[in-house]
């Protein structure tokens, strides 16, 4: 009877435990934003090879096999925390500078001819966050 | 005190009689004693009449646990009901910003899609215009008459109808290196005019379109044809027409911002400045998405031009 109090105040410190570690539990995962951000990327890799064939200059790169010009040009219209990587090839592309721990979005673009000469070949760009 | 105890033992002594008076005698005594005492805050019992006991102190200390447990309750409480709102409200900001963003995804689909002159839950300002090269090389073989050397006022002609039959010819644009150049027009026939060195080539780009609405802008050109052309074969290339944007810039914006939500459409040319404007002012605060596509553009004399299209929703 004498420690009626203390027992009392054990049981509502027991319950705020319960209590407190199953909200920990709960709400222990913070939610997660919907992954849109590499539809959005592909999205912009393939409107900017899109862009410089409008242009007309992919085409005319393509032919001179001038992967430099190509991503000089990529570089001035993809964002700044996506990085890239450039091949024009037929069947094998060359990978080597691409990451390979990293999440990669990967473009082709088709190309048929220029001018009066028919290529065949396509530009190939890989894409991934910087960040 | 120690009278009545007497007086009891006494009456003891002289049989039952007496231990009723003294019983009944204690009890009154006791009742009257117990008043008094309750009277006086105190519970006292038994023979202890006298003696108080550590409960009685204790009291007011009883009530401190419940004071205690309160006041962790609504720490606790306070802290979830944070907790919660915090949580809901990241995961209500989140899901808002997913939904803008998606709009906006969407809205720079704009570049892709043509006019829909009814239907006002779409906006599309796109449309094919065309583009053909024409090689200008002077060289030795490449002579229409003459021999190789500086020209100055050397004339470029073509047929566009044998190119392209349909082809609205106040919608020709002739660029050499991103310059305009000027041009006449003679029925079917385009004229042009430039200077070219010996042994160089130049390529021209010319640009028309099929279905827009331009006003003449051909000029008196004069030179000889001394060098013969390479006409190249037409491709078709689609960009933001600019019978489009007219359009687009005289449609009702509350009727759109109805069905597509608060919006600002700009287009900027590769130096920065404003070209097209459309919507909303972006307000100050908020969440505001904003995206960005290279497009070609035509502008209000048919140049075709490189520029960005920028959506804004909120």
């Amino acid at each position: 009877m004498r420690k009626k109090g203390y027992v009392y105040t054990l049981e509502v410190l027991i319950a705020v435990s319960i209590m407190f570690i199953s909200l920990v539990l709960i709400f222990r995962t913070a939610p997660t934003k919907p992954e849109l951000e590499l539809s959005l990327i592909k999205e912009q890799g393939f409107d900017a090879l899109l862009y410089l064939d409008q242009k007309g200059d992919l085409r005319r790169m393509v032919s001179e096999n001038n992967e430099t010009g190509i991503e000089y040009g990529l570089k001035t219209i993809l964002p700044l925390n996506v990085n890239f990587e450039t091949d024009v090839c037929m069947s094998n592309c060359d990978d080597t500078n691409v990451p390979s721990n990293r999440t990669i979005i990967v473009v082709d673009y088709y190309i048929s001819s220029y001018m009066e000469n028919y290529l065949g070949k396509r530009v190939r760009l890989w894409l991934w966050r910087e960040f | 005190m120690r009278k009545r105890w007497r007086r009891q033992e006494t009456k003891k002594k002289k049989g039952n009689k007496g231990m009723r008076w003294m019983i009944s005698s204690n009890k009154a005594y006791e009742s009257k004693k117990t008043k008094e005492i309750e009277w006086k805050g105190k519970m006292i019992r038994g023979k202890d009449l006298y003696k108080r006991t550590s409960a009685s102190y204790s009291k007011g200390i009883i009530q401190i646990d419940y004071i205690i447990a309160a006041g962790i309750f609504l720490a606790v409480f306070a802290f979830l009901i944070h907790y919660t709102t915090d949580y809901y409200s990241t995961t209500k900001g989140i899901a808002e910003i997913a939904t803008l963003r998606s709009k906006a995804f969407s809205l720079l689909g704009m570049a892709d899609m043509d006019y829909p002159d009814l239907d006002r839950e779409r906006i599309g300002l796109h449309s094919y215009a065309y583009r053909l090269f024409i090689l200008l090389n002077n060289t030795e073989g490449n002579l229409i008459s003459g021999n190789v050397t500086d020209l100055s006022d050397e004339v470029v002609e073509f047929n566009l109808s044998s190119i392209f039959s349909g082809a609205d010819y106040n919608s020709t644009a002739i660029y050499y290196n991103e310059n305009p150049v000027p041009y006449s027009r003679s029925g079917d026939i385009i004229t042009f005019k430039t200077d070219i060195s010996a042994n160089q080539s130049k390529f021209f780009t010319i640009y028309f379109d099929d279905n827009s609405n331009f006003t003449d802008r051909s000029v008196a050109i004069s030179g000889s044809n001394r060098v013969g052309e390479q006409i190249y074969p037409v491709e078709r290339i689609s960009l933001l027409q600019y019978r489009n944007l007219e359009k687009l810039e005289n449609s009702n914006y509350t009727a759109i911002k109805n069905n597509l939500g608060n919006l600002h459409i700009s287009i900027y040319d590769l130096a920065g400045n404003l070209f097209f404007s459309f919507g909303d002012s972006v307000p100050r605060k908020g969440n505001i998405v904003a995206l960005q596509r290279y497009i070609l553009y035509q502008n209000s004399t048919a140049g075709v031009n490189n520029g960005k299209l920028v959506v804004r929703v909120w």
